[in-house]
C-alpha cells in the first residue's frame, strides 16, 4: 500500500470519513424526521435533501485533493482516474436513459448517478495500474 | 522525455524512495518520471535539477534534440 506522504491525501481521508458518517446518520434521520413530522412543501424538501448535502461534501473535498496535491504526478493519476469515472457515468447514463425511452427499461433514480460515479473512481483506479504498471526494482 | 534521473541518482546511491523523500514527493512519481512515463512540472524539474547542482537540460532531454 502505498504510504500517504501528501498533506492533501491526509486532509482528504480526514475529511471524507466524517461526511460518510454525517451520510450515513442522516439517511436515517431524513426519513424518520419525515414521518415523525409531517413535513410537508418547502420543509419536506430541506429535510428529503439532508443526506445529499454530505455526498456534495465529498465532491467538493475531492475537488480540494485535486487543487492542493503537491505531488503532480499523483494528481494527474486522481484527475485520470475521476476522467474515466466521469466518462463512465455520462455514457452509462446517457444510455441508459434512450432505454428508458424506446425500451421501456425500468427507470432508475438519479441518485444513482453518484453512485456510478463513484464506481467509476474504482474502474479509473484499476485504469491507472494497467496504465502506470510499476516498473521499479 | 527523457532524462538521466536513473543515472544521477545512482551515482549518488540513493533509492528512489531516497529521492522522492528528498524531492518530497512519492516513489510512483520518481518511477514515473525516471521511466519517462511521466514528464515533470516546470517547478519539479527544476527542483530535480537543483537538487543535483545541474542545469535542467542537464538532466532532461529537450524533445527537439531525440533522435
Amino acid at each position: 500500500m502505498a504510504v500517504i506522504r501528501d498533506p492533501a491525501q491526509r486532509d482528504y481521508l480526514r475529511r471524507f470519513v466524517p461526511m460518510m458518517i454525517a451520510y450515513a446518520v442522516l439517511c436515517f434521520v431524513a426519513p424518520a424526521l419525515i414521518s415523525a413530522t409531517g413535513a410537508r412543501g418547502p420543509v419536506l424538501w430541506v429535510i428529503a435533501v439532508l443526506p445529499a448535502l454530505p455526498i456534495i461534501g465529498v465532491f467538493w473535498i475531492i475537488g480540494q485533493l485535486f487543487l492542493r496535491l503537491r505531488d503532480d504526478y499523483v494528481r494527474m493519476l486522481e484527475v485520470r482516474k475521476a476522467l474515466v469515472a466521469t466518462g463512465l457515468t455520462l455514457s452509462l447514463t446517457t444510455a441508459w436513459g434512450f432505454l428508458e425511452i424506446y425500451a421501456r427499461a425500468p427507470h432508475i433514480p438519479t441518485f444513482y448517478v453518484a453512485v456510478i460515479w463513484f464506481a467509476g473512481l474504482g474502474v479509473g483506479g484499476l485504469v491507472n495500474q494497467l496504465i502506470e504498471r510499476d516498473s521499479a526494482a | 522525455m527523457t532524462n538521466r534521473l536513473r543515472v544521477l541518482r545512482a551515482e549518488r546511491g540513493w533509492s528512489q524512495g531516497d529521492l522522492a523523500d528528498r524531492l518530497q514527493v512519492s516513489r510512483q512519481s520518481v518511477n514515473a518520471i525516471e521511466t519517462g512515463r511521466y514528464d515533470p512540472s516546470l517547478p519539479l524539474a527544476f527542483r530535480i535539477a537543483e537538487l543535483f547542482g545541474l542545469a535542467i537540460e542537464q538532466v532532461f532531454t529537450s524533445p527537439s534534440k531525440e533522435p
